[in-house]
């Protein structure tokens, strides 16, 4: 039998290798930013990227102004894009597994994706001509995430006539997330073709052209989730439970998953408002920092969101490469360079047990 | 702590099937509590009810001469401490963790080491240290109940609610769960309620019984006095005979 010393030991040793894994996915995720600097569509190099950041604080005009422009403007909120949105997907995503207590639920499960889409569909077959090239791009965002917070706002009124039960939420969820979809392949079916391109691409997902204050709103809502969401960690332990047990340790249940549901909701619709849908990333990087810090969401929070930049920014950072000077969408690259790391985890967390 | 429970109602669901139709009872201080009756008769649902898990659709349950709307579930929590039949608990991490969680009410934001002792030291006494740092998914069903107490434990509440802690235990650690029952009231002074099905268990630990059937209370009194071969009959239909065989309490 061990003794209280050795069960202390053991819990500190283990919080010990958490905080570790924090650290290095931390340094990880700056060797990948500064690699997602030096790659673009233009030869531009990483030495000239750090330049126009200096002039930027300093001044100073070491680079000419359309180098500055291509590092500003394009390299970097396109980098903390890409960083933010995989951090704000991995984040919602873990937030939904636990106050659902389903591992297989993701930011898109609710239908968040469909109605964003539907949005994103409205605006961008009613802008053509002129209209097209000024107002789609602030409309497309702005539709889209009034439709997801619309379909949160059904998918939560319906549950709650059902008791607020998370099987009635995922269920109806789902089921709303059908609706919209099927209204997306209708618009897609009486459209003219002309749109089909921007729709399709805008489907697809990417971080590329985003502006920069389309980043400040990313940052903003990703810091403001994280920040309550470690504040509610222990909460948020006690929640996977389920809502009796937590109820039985002093857990408001149905508020702090209310609190969830508007976290996940906001972060998921801003993020897929801006970049499009991105797949799997909401789903896995959950999955892949149980699989490496447990269940507790004081290292959950951190690591999810770390590794789920990491994975959005890896993903993005390749899709410039592998068939330059043309990118792939970066949801194509996210699920291809996923799903094989994700198969390889789950068969060796298998073989361990 | 002293609980009574007057003229309680509950039903799931506004339209739902009554389960329990008016229970008067009263759970005594410093004393363990036996909760008795067949499969479905509303043990486990009033123990709920004694927990603000159900809400009852009328009647009160009175702590120490309070109603228990007038507490919030937080100072509940500080109160009672509860054992469930099983948890429903996914994507939780190790033995440890699930345990810390017990001490939600007194825990800051990280974990003291006080807070850390203070789960090894129940562990300890539950003979179950040596699973701290094992998942609790693939704890065998004894273990899991082990440590469901241990959680409950961590509670250090006036009161303790365990529904049936034992269902899944061998006679050796059942005997040591009903021991652990009777020393938290012995040598704590606090109170236990608890739902079994033997009654040899609760005639030799328990010093009170309510016995329920369909939804109402059939008889409470000292465990002598309610369980008694008629008593038996009329509840479980099922013939007995209580003998005196030398022990302190008679066998069923």
């Amino acid at each position: 039998m061990k003794n209280k010393e050795q069960i202390a030991a053991d819990y500190r040793k283990l919080t010990g290798k958490k905080v570790r894994i924090i650290i290095l996915l931390a340094l990880g995720l700056a060797g990948v930013f500064i690699w997602g600097m030096s790659v673009g569509g233009s030869d531009l190099g990483l030495g000239k990227v750090f330049q126009a950041i200096g002039d930027f604080f300093t001044g100073s005009e070491n680079v000419t102004t359309a180098e500055r422009y291509i590092a500003l403007d394009i390299r970097v909120p396109r980098v903390i894009a890409g960083m933010v949105a995989g951090a704000s997907l991995a984040l919602s995503g873990l937030l939904m597994q636990g106050i659902f207590q389903n591992p297989l639920v993701s930011p898109y499960t609710l239908g968040i994706s469909n109605a964003a889409s539907f949005g994103a569909c409205i605006a961008i077959v009613s802008c053509t001509g002129i209209a097209s090239v000024i107002i789609q791009p602030i409309l497309t965002p702005v539709l889209a995430f009034a439709f997801s917070v619309l379909a949160m706002l059904i998918v939560f009124i319906i549950a709650k006539f059902g008791g607020q039960s998370t099987k009635t939420l995922v269920l109806t969820g789902v089921a709303i997330g059908y609706l919209f979809a099927s209204l997306v392949s209708l618009i897609k079916y009486i459209v003219h073709t002309d749109s089909l391109p921007d729709l399709v691409y805008w489907q697809m997902g990417s971080v590329a052209n985003t502006r920069w204050y389309e980043v400040y709103i990313m940052i903003g809502t990703l810091a403001a989730c994280f920040i309550i969401s470690l504040i509610l960690a222990w909460d948020l332990n006690i929640m996977t439970l389920g809502r009796e047990e937590a109820s039985a340790l002093g857990v408001n249940f149905k508020r702090i998953q209310t609190v969830t549901f508007i976290m996940t909701t906001v972060l998921t619709g801003v993020t897929v408002s801006f970049t499009g849908v991105i797949g799997f990333v909401g789903l896995v990087a959950p999955h892949i920092t149980r699989m490496i810090v447990g269940n507790d969401y004081r290292y959950c929070i951190p690591v999810s969101a770390l590794f789920g930049g990491l994975l959005l920014l890896a993903a993005d950072t390749l899709a410039k490469i592998v068939i330059a000077p043309a990118e792939l969408p970066v949801g194509i690259i996210t699920s291809l360079v996923g799903v094989p790391f994700y198969i390889f985890l789950v068969l060796r967390r298998n073989k361990n047990v | 702590m002293k609980v009574k429970i007057s003229d309680l109602c509950f039903a799931y669901g506004k339209k739902g099937r009554e389960i329990l139709h008016g229970i008067n009872c009263e759970f005594h201080e410093n004393s363990m509590t036996a909760i008795l009756g067949p499969n479905g008769c509303g043990k486990t649902t009033l123990a709920k009810c004694i927990n603000k898990i159900n809400i009852p659709s009328s009647g009160d349950i009175l702590f120490d001469d309070k109603s228990i709307n007038e507490y919030s579930r937080h100072e509940i929590a500080k109160m009672i401490g509860y054992v469930p039949q099983f948890s429903n608990a996914r994507l939780v991490g190790t033995v440890m963790e699930f345990v810390l969680l017990g001490r939600r009410q007194f825990i800051g934001w990280s974990v003291r080491d006080e807070d850390i002792q203070a789960v090894a030291e129940v562990l300890e006494k539950l003979h179950i240290s040596d699973l701290s740092e094992k998942n609790y998914g693939e704890l065998s069903g004894g273990q899991k109940q082990k440590v469901l107490v241990a959680r409950a434990l961590m509670q250090k509440s006036e009161m303790y609610l365990f529904d049936e802690p034992t269902s899944n235990l061998d006679i050796k650690n059942e005997l040591e769960i009903m021991n652990l029952g009777r020393r938290i009231v012995d040598e704590e002074g606090k109170s236990v309620a608890m739902v079994v099905h033997d009654l040899n268990m609760a005639l030799h630990y328990a010093d009170y019984v309510v016995i329920m059937k369909d939804g109402n209370i059939v008889k409470e009194g000292s465990s002598r006095d309610v369980i008694t071969a008629e008593t038996v009959k009329d509840v479980y239909d099922v013939k007995t005979k209580i003998e005196d065989c030398g022990y302190v309490n008679p066998f069923v």
